[in-house]
C-alpha cells in the first residue's frame, strides 16, 4: 500500500481538482479534500505499522531525553540473556488434584449445559449455560425460548463475567451511618439483629417497604408479599428508572388493559418508529430484531419480485434502529408527538379513514390543532416536497396503503419528554385507525407489566420524607445513583428511614447509605423464575455453588419469617427454603395451568431441562390473529400536552447504550471495552453534537464542554455525531459510577442528574441546555479509524429497485473493487474434505455487537483498558465497522462485522518469516501461537486489519475469581504473539469429534461459531463450502454476494451479502 | 556499518558478544529441556502401577475412566480408590493416609508426570478410538513401581507417529487394513490439529 501511495504523489494536485469524496465514509472529515492533504493523515497512511511499539513507551519516558533507544535495546538484550539462562532449568512441579468424590454426571473436559433465565435485565430471555468442571464459562440463548429463540444480546453474553467480578461483596456487612464505616459480619449475626428489629416492627406500626427493580417473577413477588403480610402496613414497590412504563399505561387508557402488547415486526410491511429503538433498548430487543430481520432477507426470493419490509424512523439521537432504517429523519425530542398528531389529523380528520373516530368530539378537539402541513412546516420536514406532497403526507399514504400490515411504535428514552404518555396514546390511535390493532399489535399476548407506576414510587419517597417509613428493603436497585437528580436531597430523605437494608451484589451508591448490605447470589448461583410474557414461564437454576458467602434474598426473607415466628402463609410454612417455595408455587399455579398429565415431579424435571414453559404456543402464538380491541377516545381527553420547544433552544436527549444500559454492570470490563456500535467509543460517555452545531459552537471532537440544564451541569468530551438534529445533543446514561468497583468507578460522567421528575413521569429528554467550551481536552478511546481502509471501497449497498432489476453484486460493485481475471503464481489449495467458510448478511446485521462479546467470551479475548484502546491495541477478534454514506446531516448507515477473512491467498501467510500463520487443508488460516515470534509483519500486510498483537501479558489482569471465566478449550495467549479469529476452531474440532464418533461427516448446521450462535438476526452463517447443499454455499453463490477488497485477489472465505435499502431513488 | 565500526565501536562489539551468548545459552538451555523423558518424581503416596496392573490385573480404564469419553484420561477420585481399599490392605500406613484424606474430604495432591504445554490440544478419546494402546505412549506402565515419563512427548515425537514413520504396526494395520505391509500417514499434521 505504501508504494501505491508514493506513486500517486506527483499527481496529487491534479487529483485534488477532481476530488471525489468517498462514497462510504467513517467520519465527515473524509468528505473534505483537505483531509487527505493533511500531513498528519499522510504520515499515518505512509507508516508501516499503524501502531508503533515504542511510541507509547516514548510518551511514558519523555523526561529521558537522550539515548533512549540504545539504552532500551541493551536493557532488552540483557533481559533476554537473563531469561534464556533462567528458564527451563528445572521442570516446574504441577499438581493433579482429583475429586474426593466425583459427581457422577460429570466428565472432565466435557461441558455440561443447563437451561436457565438471563437476569441481566428484566426482559427474561432464556439461556443455556455452558459449564466446565462446575464453572459457568459461556452463555448461549435457549433455542426453545419463545422470546430470544437461541440468540442473546451483548449484555446477556457478558453477564457471566459478573459472576466472577472481583468487587462482589463476599459477606454481609453492617454499616455505621455516623462513621461511614462497615464491618463484615456473619449471616447468623445479621439474622439475629434483623429478626429482633422486625419483631419490634411487627408489633408496632410496621411501615415496611420493599423496593425492587423490574422483577418479572411472580413467585418472588408472592414471597415478598408473604413477608410484608407480617406487618400492619407493608408495601412492595417496583420501580425501574429506565423502564418504559408509559406503554402499559397508555394501553390501559386506550384499551383498558395495562400491558405492553406484542409487536409483530415480522408481520409488518411498513414500520414507522417515532423514537422507538426496538433494535437496541426497547421492550424486548432480541426478539424484535429477530422478527424484524425475517422480512429483511432476500435469500429465497426471486430478485425481480423481491420484497423487503420498510422501516421509517424519526428520532432525536442516532440509535441502532435509526441506523438500520430505510429512511431516517433526525428530530428534536418532543417532535415525535407532533408527527404522530399530524399523521392522525390527516388520516382521521382530513381523509376520514374512520368515520366513527372522525366524528368523535374528543378526537376532533385534540387533532384539529395539528394539521399535517403545519406540523411539517414547524418541524422543517416539508423538504423533499414533490408532486405527491410532503414527506409526512407520503408516509401517511403509505401507512394507509399498508393498513393492517403496518406498525407504528414509539418512545425510547431520547423521546421520553414530559409528553411521553401522550405519544404512546396517539401511537395507539394511529395503530387503531390503520387496522394494525389486532394484526401487527397483539394486545392479547403481551409482556407482563412488572413495573409499578412512577406515582407509587414518588409516593414512597414522599412517605420517607415525612418519616412514615420504618424500614426500607432495597432489592437489586440503586436509586441513589440513578434518581439522585430527579429527587433533590434523596440522600437526606434516606437518612429519615431508621432501618435500610440493601440486598445487592456490592456496596453500591445506595449501599453507602444503608445499615445493612446483604450480598445476593449472582443469578447463575440461584433458583428463580420469570414471567416475561403472558403464558410464558421461564425457569432459572443454579449452575455453580455460591462462590462467596452470599445468600438469596428470597432465602433471607424465609429465614426472617421463620426465626421471627411471624404469622406464615401455608406456602411459607411448607417450604424449607427458596427452592422448595419456588417448586410449590409452580405446583400450585403453572402446573395446573399447563394441565400436564404426568406427576408434578415429572413436569418439574421436564421444565427444568427445557428451561421454559410456553403455554402460548399451544394456543397459536404468533400464528392466528388475535382479536382487535377498540380504542377508547376518552383517553384523549385525559392527555396533557405541553407546549412545543422554543425553536432556538438546544435540547438534550439522554439515551441508554446497548452495552452499559443503566450502569448496573459498569464493573464488567467486556461491556466497558465494547465499542459503541454507532460511535465506536469505549470506556466513556460523551456529548454527541451534530457537525452543524459543532461548527456554530466552535468545538471539535475531544474538546471538553460544560453541559448545563438549569442548576445541573456536567463536563463532557465532545463526539461529533453525523445524523443528529442541529438542535439536539445527546449523552448516554450509566457512566460515572462512584461505588461499583475498580473497573467501573469514575469511568465516564454520570448524567442521571439531568433526569427530571415532572408530574407523573420521569423526563429524560427535551430539557433545554446550554453548552460552553472549557478549553480542556479529553481523548476518547474510539476505535473508529483503527481499521480504516483509506478510501478503498469495502461496502456494497444498493436500493431495492436496482436490486430487482439487477441483483448481481458484481454489477453494482465499485469498479475499483472488481477483480479482473489474473493468473496466479501460487498453486491452488486443495480441499479434500471440508472447506469452512462464512456468509454475512449486511442487510440483516443490525450492528448490535452481541457477536463481539460472544467471541470475547468464547475465545478468551482479553481486555486492554482505555489507554491501550487509544493507541489501537484493543484485542477484539471480531469488530463491527460502521460506515456512513450521504450527507453528514442526513447519513445512511451500514454496519459490517469484520473478522479474519481466512483468505485463500492470504497476504499474512506469505510474509511470516517463521511460518507461524499458514493455510490448512480445510480452508482455515491458522495462527500458531507457539511458533510466532512477534514480527507483526502479518498484521501490517493484512488488508482488513483483523490481526491483534499482544503487547502485554493481558491474562495477568484476570486475577482471582476472574481467571475462572477462561474457556479451557482455547489457549490463553501471552505477550509478544499475534492472534486473530480462528473460525472457532475448537468448535469445529468438537463437531468433527462427535461426527467421527457417529462415523459420519459433520452435517450442515450441526454446530455454530460463537458469533453466529448469538446473532439475533441470523446475519452470520457458517458452514462447509464444499457441500453444495449447505446454507453457506448457497449464500456464497447467490448474486447478492460479494467479497471485500476483491481486487487484491486475497480470495476471502467470507462472503458478504449486499446491503439493499428499501427506499426511493 | 558505520554505526558498528565507527565511533561506537565498543557498542558494536558488545552487541556481537551478547548475540553470540544469547544463541549459545539458548541452545544449551532450551533444547534439552523441551522433553522431560525419564521424569519420575516422588508421589505423596508411593502408588505402584506394577502392583495394580501387573499383579492385580486392574484394567487401565477402571481408574482412568474418562480416557474413552474425553480429551483427559483423568486421575481417579478418591472414592474409586476406596472401592477396593475400604477392605484391601487397610493396615498399610499409606492406605491409612488415603483413608484419612477421604474421610476429611481432602484430595491427595499427586505430582503431575505427563504434561503437555497449555498451547497443545491432545485428546485421549480420539487416540483410543483409533485403537492406540495406552503403553504406546506411556510405556510399559505395568512394570513401573514409580510412574515415569517413558517417551519424549515432544512435538517431533508426535509428528513422527502422525506421519506414519514411527507408528506401531498394529495401529497401521487398523488404518490400512487392506495393505500387506501397511504404511503411510496415519493422522493429520495440520498445525491446528493440536494448536489453537
Amino acid at each position: 500500500m505504501d508504494h501505491h501511495q508514493q506513486n500517486e504523489e506527483p499527481q496529487k494536485n491534479d487529483e485534488l481538482k477532481g476530488f471525489v469524496p468517498p462514497r462510504h465514509w467513517i467520519g465527515p472529515e473524509e468528505l473534505d479534500a483537505s483531509y487527505w492533504q493533511n500531513p498528519q493523515v499522510q504520515e499515518k497512511r505512509g507508516q508501516e505499522f499503524f501502531e508503533k511499539p515504542l511510541e507509547w513507551m516514548d510518551q511514558k519516558l519523555k523526561s529521558d531525553q537522550t539515548g533512549l533507544a540504545r539504552r532500551e535495546f541493551l536493557t532488552l538484550m540483557g533481559a533476554s540473556i537473563a531469561m534464556a539462562s533462567l528458564s527451563c532449568t528445572r521442570r516446574p512441579v504441577h499438581k493433579i488434584i482429583p475429586y474426593v468424590v466425583k459427581p457422577e454426571q460429570m466428565t472432565l473436559g466435557v461441558p455440561s449445559w443447563y437451561a436457565s433465565t438471563c437476569q441481566e435485565c428484566s426482559t427474561g430471555c432464556g439461556v443455556l449455560v455452558k459449564t466446565r468442571e462446575g464453572r459457568p464459562i459461556k452463555l448461549e440463548g435457549n433455542p426453545d425460548h419463545p422470546l430470544n429463540q437461541g440468540a442473546l444480546c451483548a449484555r446477556g453474553q457478558a453477564s457471566v463475567l459478573n459472576l466472577y467480578d472481583l468487587d462482589r461483596l463476599k459477606a454481609p456487612v453492617i454499616r455505621s451511618r455516623k462513621e461511614h464505616t462497615q464491618n463484615e459480619v456473619s449471616w447468623s449475626e445479621v439474622d439475629a439483629n434483623l429478626v429482633k428489629q422486625f419483631k419490634g416492627l411487627a408489633s408496632g406500626l410496621g411501615r415496611v417497604r420493599v423496593l425492587t427493580s423490574g422483577i418479572r417473577s411472580e413467585s418472588t413477588q408472592r414471597l415478598i408479599d408473604d413477608f410484608l403480610n407480617s406487618f400492619r402496613d407493608g408495601k412492595r414497590v417496583d420501580f425501574e428508572p429506565l423502564a418504559l412504563t408509559e406503554i402499559a399505561e397508555s394501553q390501559e387508557l386506550s384499551y383498558g388493559n395495562a400491558l405492553t402488547p406484542l409487536y409483530r415486526f415480522d408481520q409488518a410491511n411498513l414500520i414507522l418508529s417515532l423514537g422507538a429503538d426496538f433494535l437496541g433498548n426497547w421492550v424486548s430487543p432480541v426478539e424484535h430484531a429477530q422478527a424484524w430481520s425475517k422480512r429483511r432477507k432476500l435469500q429465497g426470493q426471486k430478485p425481480a419480485q423481491a420484497q423487503l419490509s420498510k422501516l421509517i424512523c424519526f428520532e432525536p439521537t442516532l440509535t441502532l434502529t435509526g441506523s438500520n432504517a430505510d429512511e431516517r429523519y433526525p428530530v428534536r425530542p418532543g417532535d415525535e408527538l407532533k408527527i404522530a398528531l399530524g399523521l392522525a389529523h390527516l388520516l382521521i380528520l382530513k381523509q376520514k379513514r374512520s368515520v366513527e373516530l372522525a366524528n368523535d368530539p374528543f378526537v376532533i378537539s385534540l387533532l384539529s390543532q395539528y394539521p399535517l402541513e403545519r406540523v411539517a412546516l414547524e418541524l422543517g420536514l416539508d423538504h423533499g416536497l414533490s408532486e405527491g406532497g410532503s414527506l409526512l403526507f407520503r408516509i401517511a399514504v403509505d401507512l394507509w396503503n399498508n393498513r393492517g400490515k403496518s406498525l407504528v411504535v414509539s418512545g425510547s428514552l431520547p423521546s421520553k419528554t414530559q409528553d411521553s404518555l401522550a405519544l404512546q396514546v396517539i401511537t395507539n390511535l394511529l395503530n387503531s385507525v390503520l387496522g394494525n390493532e389486532g394484526s401487527t399489535v397483539d394486545g392479547m399476548l403481551g409482556y407482563t407489566p412488572s413495573h409499578s407506576r412512577f406515582a407509587e414510587f414518588s409516593q414512597l419517597i414522599q412517605e420517607m420524607k415525612d418519616g412514615k417509613v420504618d424500614a426500607l428493603i432495597l432489592y437489586r436497585t440503586n436509586p441513589l445513583y440513578s434518581l439522585a437528580g430527579a429527587f433533590p436531597g434523596l440522600a437526606e430523605i434516606f437518612q429519615k428511614v431508621p432501618l435500610i437494608i440493601s440486598v445487592s451484589d456490592r456496596v453500591d451508591e445506595t449501599g453507602l447509605v444503608s445499615d445493612y448490605v446483604l450480598p445476593d447470589h449472582h443469578y447463575l448461583e440461584n433458583w428463580g423464575d420469570s414471567n416475561p410474557r403472558k403464558k410464558v414461564y421461564s425457569l432459572q437454576q443454579p449452575t455453580i455453588a455460591p462462590i462467596h458467602s452470599t445468600r438469596a434474598f428470597q432465602d433471607s426473607l424465609l429465614v426472617w419469617m421463620k426465626q421471627g415466628q411471624f404469622k406464615q402463609s401455608t406456602m411459607v410454612s411448607n417450604a424449607g427454603d427458596w427452592h422448595e417455595y419456588l417448586k410449590n408455587h409452580w405446583k400450585e399455579t403453572y402446573y395446573k395451568e399447563a394441565g400436564s398429565s404426568g406427576s408434578f415431579e415429572q413436569f418439574w424435571e421436564a421444565t427444568l431441562r427445557a428451561g421454559v414453559l410456553n403455554l402460548a404456543s399451544s394456543q397459536g402464538n404468533l400464528g392466528a390473529l388475535p382479536g382487535s380491541r377498540s380504542f377508547k377516545t376518552d383517553s384523549l381527553k385525559k392527555l396533557m400536552i405541553s407546549g412545543g420547544l422554543n425553536s432556538k433552544d438546544v435540547s438534550l436527549a439522554l439515551y441508554a447504550k446497548i452495552s452499559m444500559y443503566d450502569g448496573r454492570s459498569a464493573n464488567n470490563p467486556w461491556l466497558q471495552e465494547m465499542p459503541d456500535p454507532i460511535s465506536t467509543v469505549t470506556w466513556d460517555n460523551y456529548l454527541n453534537i451534530s457537525p452543524a452545531l459543532a461548527k456554530t459552537l466552535g468545538v471539535k471532537g475531544d474538546d471538553v464542554v460544560e453541559l448545563r440544564a438549569g442548576e445541573v451541569k456536567a463536563e463532557l468530551p465532545v463526539y461529533i455525531q453525523p445524523g443528529l438534529h442541529s438542535q439536539v445533543v445527546s449523552v448516554a446514561l450509566g457512566y460515572g459510577r462512584q461505588s461499583v468497583g475498580k473497573i467501573g468507578n469514575q469511568a465516564g460522567i454520570n448524567v442521571f442528574p439531568f433526569i427530571q421528575s415532572k408530574g407523573q413521569h420521569l423526563v429524560f429528554s427535551g430539557q433545554p441546555v446550554q453548552i460552553r467550551k472549557t478549553g480542556k481536552f479529553y481523548k476518547l478511546a474510539a476505535t473508529q479509524w483503527h481499521g480504516a481502509t483509506e478510501n478503498r471501497p469495502i461496502i456494497n449497498d444498493i436500493i431495492l429497485s436496482q436490486y430487482r432489476k439487477n441483483p448481481s453484486a458484481e454489477k453494482h460493485t465499485d469498479p475499483h473493487l472488481r477483480l479482473e481475471a489474473v493468473p496466479s503464481i501460487w498453486p491452488a489449495h486443495e480441499y479434500k474434505s471440508y472447506r469452512w467458510g462464512m456468509a454475512i448478511d449486511l442487510n440483516s446485521c443490525t450492528g448490535c455487537g452481541a457477536c463481539v462479546i460472544a467471541c470475547q467470551a468464547e475465545n478468551n479475548v482479553p481486555v486492554v483498558g482505555r489507554e491501550q484502546v487509544r493507541v489501537s491495541r484493543q484485542m477484539h477478534w471480531l469488530r463491527i465497522d460502521r460506515y456512513y454514506s450521504g450527507s453528514p446531516a442526513h447519513p445512511d448507515v451500514v454496519f459490517q462485522p469484520m473478522l479474519c477473512q481466512h483468505c485463500e491467498n492470504a497476504p499474512c501467510e506469505t510474509v511470516c518469516p517463521v511460518l507461524a500463520t499458514v493455510h490448512d487443508d480445510e480452508g482455515l488460516n491458522v495462527q500458531i501461537y507457539n511458533r510466532c515470534v512477534g514480527t507483526r509483519y502479518c498484521q501490517n500486510n493484512c488488508p482488513y486489519k483483523v490481526r491483534r498483537f499482544n503487547f502485554f501479558d493481558h491474562w495477568k489482569s484476570y486475577e482471582g475469581t476472574m481467571s475462572l471465566a477462561w474457556n479451557p478449550d482455547v489457549t490463553v495467549r501471552t505477550r509478544g504473539i499475534m492472534e486473530k479469529c480462528t473460525f472457532c476452531v475448537q468448535r469445529i474440532r468438537d463437531a468433527k469429534d462427535k461426527a467421527k464418533d457417529a462415523g459420519e461427516k459433520v452435517k450442515d448446521g450441526q454446530f455454530k461459531t460463537a458469533c453466529q450462535q448469538t446473532c439475533p438476526t441470523e446475519a452470520i452463517v457458517f458452514g462447509d463450502m464444499n457441500d453444495p447443499n449447505s446454507r453457506v454455499f448457497r449464500l456464497k453463490e447467490s448474486p447478492q454476494a460479494f467479497r471485500v477488497l476483491e481486487v487484491l485477489n486475497a480470495k476471502p472465505s467470507i462472503s458478504y451479502m449486499t446491503k439493499v435499502r428499501n427506499k426511493g431513488d | 556499518m558505520v554505526f558498528i565500526f565507527g565511533a561506537q565501536k565498543k557498542f558494536g562489539i558488545t552487541l556481537l558478544i551478547s548475540a553470540a551468548l544469547f544463541v549459545i545459552v539458548g541452545i544449551i538451555k532450551v533444547f534439552p529441556s523441551a522433553s522431560h523423558q525419564g521424569y519420575a518424581p516422588e508421589q505423596p503416596i508411593p502408588f505402584s502401577h506394577k502392583r495394580h496392573v501387573a499383579e492385580q490385573k486392574i484394567p487401565c480404564l477402571y481408574c482412568h475412566s474418562e480416557a474413552e469419553k474425553s480429551r483427559h484420561a483423568g486421575v481417579p477420585a478418591l472414592n474409586v480408590c476406596m472401592n477396593c481399599h475400604s477392605v484391601v490392605k487397610v493396615d498399610s500406613p499409606y492406605i491409612q493416609k488415603l483413608k484419612k484424606a477421604f474421610s476429611e474430604g481432602k484430595p491427595i495432591e499427586w505430582v503431575r508426570v505427563h504434561e503437555l504445554p497449555d498451547h497443545v490440544y491432545f485428546s485421549h478419546k480420539r487416540h483410543l478410538a483409533k485403537g492406540v494402546a495406552c503403553e504406546t505412549c506411556h510405556g510399559n506402565v505395568q512394570a513401573m513401581v514409580q510412574i515415569e515419563q517413558k517417551e519424549a512427548m515432544t512435538m517431533g515425537w508426535c509428528m513422527e507417529c502422525h506421519r506414519g514413520q514411527t507408528t506401531p504396526q498394529y495401529v497401521l494395520k487398523n488404518i490400512y487394513p487392506k495393505q500387506k505391509a501397511p504404511h503411510g500417514p496415519v493422522a493429520p499434521v495440520s498445525c491446528n490439529t493440536c494448536h489453537n
